[in-house]
C-alpha cells in the first residue's frame, strides 16, 4: 500500500473505502470491561490537578505520535530534516492534535505550538517540571500559542480548552542528546 | 484505549475468532498493557507492543479453538500425532503486512476523525458509498454550493494529508 501521505485524492478515498470495510470498533461492551480493569486514573501532576479541579475541567493525558528526534516509526523516516535547534512534537488527546515547536534561539528557548482540532479558545499553562509557578498563555484565533524566551529545562504543558485540561507529557527544551 | 480499541478489535476479528473470543483477545490485551505500563519507557512504541500482543493473543486463541474441534471429532476421524503435537502458531491470517496496512488504515480513519466538521461531513459523503453520489447530490445534502465541492474535496484532502504527516 502507498504511503497515506503521496496518495492521490482518489486513492485516498479508495483507502478510506477499504478502512470502512476492513476496520471494525469493539462492543461497547468489550471497552467497558476493559475500562474496568484500570483500577486507578493515571497518575498527573498535583499542579494540573488542582488547576483542572479549579477549573471544574476534564484532566486528560496527551499521548505523543511524533517526535522529530526519535528513531523508528515515531520521526516518520523525517529525521534529520529539521535542523539540531528545532524539536517538533506532536501530541494526541481527545481528538485534538498538538503541534509543538521547541526551538533555540540567541536569549533562550521558545516553546510554540499548535491546537488542531475544533475551534475552542483557552489557555496554555507552561510549569517546570520541578514545580512552581506556571506561565499562562492565551490560545489565539489560529489555535496558536507561545511562551519565549524559555530557560532549558523540562516542562510541564497544559492546555485548557473545550472543558477539557489537556497535560502533555513532560517536554525538554534543550539540546538534542 | 479508545486509541487502539479499533485496532486490536480487527485484529482479533481478522484472525478468524468470532465476537466472544474476540472479546476474550481485547480484554487479554489491555489487561496485560496494564501489567506491563511501568516497563514500557517509550511512548512511541505503545502501538507496536499493542498489535503485536494483539496478534499473539488472536493466534493463540485460533491455535486453541482448533485444537478443540480437532478433538471433538470422533476418534476414527482425528490424527493423534496433530492434535497432541505442539501446534506451531501459523501466522498466515495475520501476515506483518496485513498489520501494517490496517494501522495504515486506522491511521487514516483517525486523521479523518480529526479534521474539522465540514470536512468530515464531505469526506464521509465522497466516501461513504462505493460510487459516490453526483455533487449535486452531495450539494443539497451538505447545503453547499455545488462549485465549491471540488475545491473544497481538494482543500481537505489536502489538509488530511498534512495531519496524516504530522502523525
Amino acid at each position: 500500500m502507498k504511503p497515506l501521505e503521496h496518495q492521490t485524492d482518489a486513492e485516498l478515498l479508495d483507502s478510506l473505502r477499504r478502512a470502512r470495510d476492513e476496520l471494525s470498533d469493539a462492543p461497547a461492551q468489550a471497552i467497558e470491561r476493559a475500562i474496568a480493569l484500570w483500577p486507578a486514573p493515571v497518575p498527573v501532576s498535583v499542579e494540573a490537578l488542582a488547576d483542572a479541579a479549579a477549573a471544574a475541567l476534564r484532566l486528560v493525558q496527551a499521548v505523543l505520535s511524533f517526535d522529530s528526534r526519535a528513531g523508528g516509526p515515531l520521526a516518520l523516516g523525517l529525521r534529520g530534516a529539521a535542523p539540531d535547534t528545532l524539536h517538533q512534537l506532536v501530541f494526541t488527546a481527545e481528538g485534538r492534535d498538538i503541534d509543538l515547536r521547541i526551538e533555540a534561539g540567541p536569549a533562550g528557548y521558545e516553546i510554540a505550538g499548535q491546537l488542531l482540532g475544533p475551534d475552542e479558545p483557552g489557555n496554555v499553562l507552561l510549569a517546570p517540571e520541578a514545580g512552581g509557578e506556571p506561565l499562562r498563555v492565551a490560545i489565539d484565533e489560529f489555535g496558536e500559542f507561545r511562551f519565549t524566551p524559555v530557560d532549558a529545562g523540562r516542562y510541564r504543558l497544559t492546555l485548557q480548552t473545550g472543558g477539557l485540561a489537556i497535560e502533555l507529557p513532560v517536554v525538554e527544551a534543550g539540546p538534542r542528546r | 484505549m479508545m486509541r487502539y480499541q479499533r485496532l486490536v478489535h480487527t485484529i482479533a476479528r481478522r484472525a478468524g475468532l468470532d465476537e466472544a473470543i474476540a472479546a476474550d483477545v481485547f480484554q487479554e490485551v489491555f489487561a496485560r498493557l496494564l501489567r506491563h505500563l511501568d516497563t514500557l519507557r517509550e511512548p512511541q512504541r505503545l502501538q507496536a507492543w499493542i498489535v503485536t500482543t494483539a496478534k499473539r493473543e488472536a493466534l493463540h486463541q485460533r491455535a486453541r479453538a482448533r485444537r478443540e474441534i480437532a478433538l471433538d471429532e470422533p476418534p476414527a476421524d482425528r490424527d493423534d500425532d496433530a492434535t497432541l503435537a505442539p501446534q506451531l502458531v501459523d501466522p498466515g491470517p495475520l501476515p506483518d503486512e496485513l498489520l501494517d496496512e490496517l494501522q495504515q488504515l486506522e491511521r487514516l480513519q483517525r486523521g479523518v476523525e480529526r479534521l474539522d466538521e465540514r470536512c468530515r461531513a464531505l469526506i464521509g459523503a465522497l466516501y461513504r458509498d462505493d460510487a459516490p453520489p453526483a455533487y449535486e447530490v452531495i450539494a443539497v445534502r451538505l447545503a453547499m454550493p455545488v462549485g465549491s465541492i471540488g475545491p473544497t474535496r481538494a482543500r481537505c484532502l489536502d489538509r488530511l494529508r498534512r495531519l496524516l504527516l504530522a502523525g
